[in-house]
């Protein structure tokens, strides 16, 4: 299968009062079509960077380096036009926030907009009826309605659902998803994500989520990483991933589940004034923080089957 | 702390040298100017420029330069007493009536609407009619016109606030109300006061030169800027400099003043402020 | 401890024609001393209307609360300044619920205002390090800004802030929904830990079943305003 997204050694550094600051420190990773990629990790490990600087948002930046291959092209190193073209027909955004959505605007407006820029489609019927269509399929109850309201009039999960209906409402190749289900109940999330899962068979639509719901993961993702500190500790179907981690950090954060007993972790991350060459994660590992010598990890070690762990102890 | 950083980017600034030389002006005019602005001189009058006289003499014979200069004593003294008036004056309602809101708002907005359905001249006149002239009387009366726009302003930017998440948790705590107005509210709505501060002296100085322009601000023989105007008018074709100068700075005293609160809106040269996106500390990394 | 009966709070829909809604129809339950008494159910069923009645920051329209056999309802000024200390929350915006001016070590202290201006000037800097201590953080935060922590560790001074003063109730909405796993592993064993030492109750809303099934003594499950049911959760595989 071809590969649609193709990341290679993303680094982002910049300047800051008290020293050299590493949002990313080398991240590499590659998406099929037609394939979902997870990225799961803790608050401030780097994820929502990452997919800033997949959609290019970042700009041209000093401090960015590395490269990010779409169909070709390296994101990175396009200028605005070419990048802008891309946005919602080739690559859509799912953003965090629902304060994303322009609070003086109808979200059939949101939809329509989007598609009239894309589609090249003038008439106001076809319009409305692909954006009745695209909601429809995010099980809405009244897609007419949902049409002519605008964001305060509707709930916090109806404005998640809009968010997803103006991701997909072009049917890009790769949809790049910021947190896209947290704040949702539970019941609404597995609807979505069986929705997805549908769009993604019928359209052949690949995803990059970024989350810390190891469940959302588990549902979707056919691969994922795991993100600690700015740099990857775990690659690999998810299946794998999950069942069998073999990444100290990966297990803390499967035993944390409330489904397996909550069993937390203590200690913070880093952070991204870490500069030592070693294991960001060895001070808090429950095996690595006996040893006395700091693990130095440049290699993945490989455990079949395309998965890689970051880890010296990942044999046990 | 943060306020120095903003004015890091002033200077670098022409007009902000500008302000001081006439702040400096303003203190002590004499370190500026040897000559009293009052002495006349009959026999010189309507001199053009000169070494002894740097903008000339007027219809008197006094040296207009001295008397631009303490000028800027009246202009800027005037002009700060009456922000400084207004300010409290209308920023306090504003803050009360912004937070308590119910009937205390109804009140606070009705009085406002009553003062400003008259245009600001007009009550202007009416009262330096009936207070008549002079610099205090002027003082008080624009204070009394111009504070209803502070109060609508500063209203509207506690109405935002006092809605914000950390302003309810205060309230959970049990924190006192006028506790949580200075010291929560307060401190997030100063930085739009203090652009809204250095615009308005600019109006005042324009006020209080209009009042003077037409007889009913400061009193002769006081140098005010506008009053040198008013007499300079009917030498325009014999001495221009007697209402050039005053009129030049005038102008430029007002461009500086909007100048410096549009660089303190918004500022640049990688100066911070918290115009609501910035906040202190906010350059990630330091966990 | 808290007796709840018969809440009812009504929002108008519609601009013209005004549609009451109810958001809280009818509510009735008890809250007990040393419990933890959950609150579950979908967005928007009045999970969250509820905890703001509780701190205070709404009033409903029909029903009584009873703290402690004082009616919460009918206190005002100063009194209601007094019972506030008793009654303190934390919510699932960590990050908007400080100051984002304000010092950690500030934050901390303006809670003591509450007891008064003589309480506070007592605080010293050692009995704030202890504060934060108690939550799992450190001396070095103590002089940090909001935008400069993790949500976890903000997350934690919002609960050193809501202990301060030692309240008998805490109203947690959805205290770790934006917080990932291992995060909220951290901050419900903290919760427990401090409802073992100083026996708090918690009301604990979320909309996750498992975390709720292995924290909470009792539940009441909320479905458009009203309250389905009231399960105790002691015959369950949990732990505390």
């Amino acid at each position: 299968m071809k590969n649609l997204l193709s990341v290679k050694e993303l680094k982002l550094v910049y300047d800051s009062p008290a020293g050299k600051a590493h949002a990313l420190r080398g991240v590499s990773f590659n998406v099929e079509e037609g394939e979902i990629f997870g990225i799961a990790g803790e608050s401030g490990a780097g994820k929502t960077t990452i997919c800033r600087l997949l959609m290019g948002f970042m700009g041209k930046n000093a401090g960015i380096s590395g490269q990010v291959y779409f169909n070709g092209d390296d994101i990175l190193k396009l200028n605005h036009k070419d990048l802008y073209r891309l946005y919602s027909r080739k690559i859509g955004f799912l953003p965090q926030s629902i304060a994303s959505l322009n609070p003086l605007l109808t979200i059939g407006t949101h939809i329509t907009e989007t598609l009239k820029k894309n589609l090249k489609v003038k008439t106001k019927k076809i319009l409305k009826q692909k954006a009745i269509y695209i909601l429809d399929a995010l099980e809405f109850s009244d897609s007419g309605q949902v049409y002519n309201s605008f964001p305060y009039q509707l709930s916090g999960g109806m404005n998640q659902r809009a968010l997803l209906a103006i991701a997909f409402c072009c049917f890009p190749n790769l949809v790049i998803a910021d947190e896209p289900f947290t704040g949702l109940d539970p019941d609404l999330r597995d609807h979505l994500l069986e929705t997805v899962r549908i769009l993604k068979y019928k359209k052949n639509i690949s995803m990059v989520i970024v989350t810390h719901d190891l469940k959302v993961i588990e549902k979707i993702c056919d691969k994922t990483a795991i993100i600690y500190n700015g740099s990857f500790v775990e690659t690999g179907e998810t299946k794998d991933v999950i069942k069998t981690p073999l990444h100290p950090y990966t297990r803390s954060l499967i035993k944390a589940m409330p489904e397996n007993g909550m069993i937390p972790t203590w200690g913070f991350a880093p952070g991204a004034l870490y500069n030592d060459a070693g294991c960001s994660f060895q001070p808090r590992c429950p095996m690595g923080s006996k040893e006395k010598k700091k693990h130095i990890v440049s290699f993945p070690v490989s455990a079949g089957n395309n998965h890689y762990v970051w880890c010296l102890n990942a044999k046990n | 702390m943060n306020k120095i950083i903003v004015f890091k980017s002033l200077i670098y600034k022409p007009y902000f040298y500008f302000l001081l030389f006439l702040v400096l002006a303003g203190i002590n005019p004499f370190l500026i100017s040897g000559n009293n602005p009052y002495t006349t001189n009959l026999s010189g009058r309507l001199e053009p420029p000169s070494a002894e006289y740097l903008f000339g003499t007027d219809n008197l014979g006094r040296c207009v330069f001295s008397r631009v200069m303490h000028g800027a004593r009246i202009s800027i003294g005037a002009g700060l007493s009456i922000l400084l008036l207004s300010l409290l004056f209308g920023g306090t309602l504003g803050i009360l009536s912004g937070y308590f809101g119910g009937w205390v708002d109804e009140f606070v907005m009705r009085i406002t609407d009553i003062f400003m359905t008259v245009p600001t001249i007009v009550i202007a006149l009416v009262l330096a009619g009936s207070l008549g002239p002079g610099t205090k009387n002027v003082i008080i009366i624009l204070s009394i016109t111009m504070w209803t726009g502070y109060a609508r302003m500063i209203r509207g930017l506690v109405l935002d606030i006092k809605n914000r998440h950390y302003v309810e948790t205060a309230k959970t705590i049990g924190l006192k109300n006028s506790y949580i107005m200075l010291r929560h509210i307060l401190p997030a709505i100063l930085p739009p006061i203090l652009v809204m501060a250095t615009l308005g002296m600019g109006r005042n100085i324009i006020m209080i030169s209009s009042l003077s322009f037409l007889g009913l601000g400061i009193i002769e023989p006081a140098p005010d800027w506008g009053a040198m105007l008013n007499q300079g008018t009917a030498y325009m074709r014999t001495a221009p400099h007697m209402a050039l100068f005053p009129g030049l700075f005038i102008s430029l005293t007002v461009l500086s003043f909007n100048m410096v609160g549009d660089e303190l809106g918004s500022p640049g040269n990688g100066s911070q402020f918290f115009m609501g996106a910035g906040n202190p500390g906010s350059q990630k990394g330091i966990r | 401890m808290l007796k709840i009966r018969n809440l009812s709070k009504i929002y108008y829909k519609g601009l013209f024609c005004k549609k009451p809604v109810f958001s809280l129809n009818g509510i009735s339950f008890d809250v007990k001393h040393n419990e933890i008494f959950g609150i579950i159910g979908k967005n928007g069923s009045g999970k969250t209307t509820i905890a703001k009645i509780l701190l205070k920051l709404i009033k409903p329209d029909y029903g009584t609360i009873f703290f402690n056999n004082h009616n919460l309802l009918e206190l005002k000024g100063e009194k209601l300044r007094g019972f506030r200390s008793k009654i303190q929350g934390i919510s699932q915006n960590y990050e908007t619920a400080l100051n984002p001016r304000m010092k950690i070590k500030e934050s901390l202290k303006e809670v003591f205002l509450a007891t008064g201006r003589k309480a506070f000037n007592e605080i010293t800097d050692n009995k704030l390090e202890a504060m934060l201590n108690e939550v799992g953080l450190g001396q070095e935060h103590l002089n940090r800004f909001p935008a400069q922590l993790s949500g976890g560790q903000l997350q934690r001074i919002n609960i050193a802030r809501a202990i301060a003063l030692r309240p008998e109730l805490i109203i947690a909405d959805e205290p770790t929904s934006n917080l990932d796993v291992s995060v909220q592993a951290q901050i419900i064993h903290l919760m427990l830990k401090i409802k073992k030492k100083t026996g708090m109750s918690f009301i604990f809303i979320s909309h996750d079943h498992t975390l709720i099934s292995l924290i909470c003594d009792r539940v009441a499950i909320f479905n458009a305003g009203r309250i389905i049911e009231i399960k105790s959760m002691r015959n369950t595989e949990k732990r505390v």
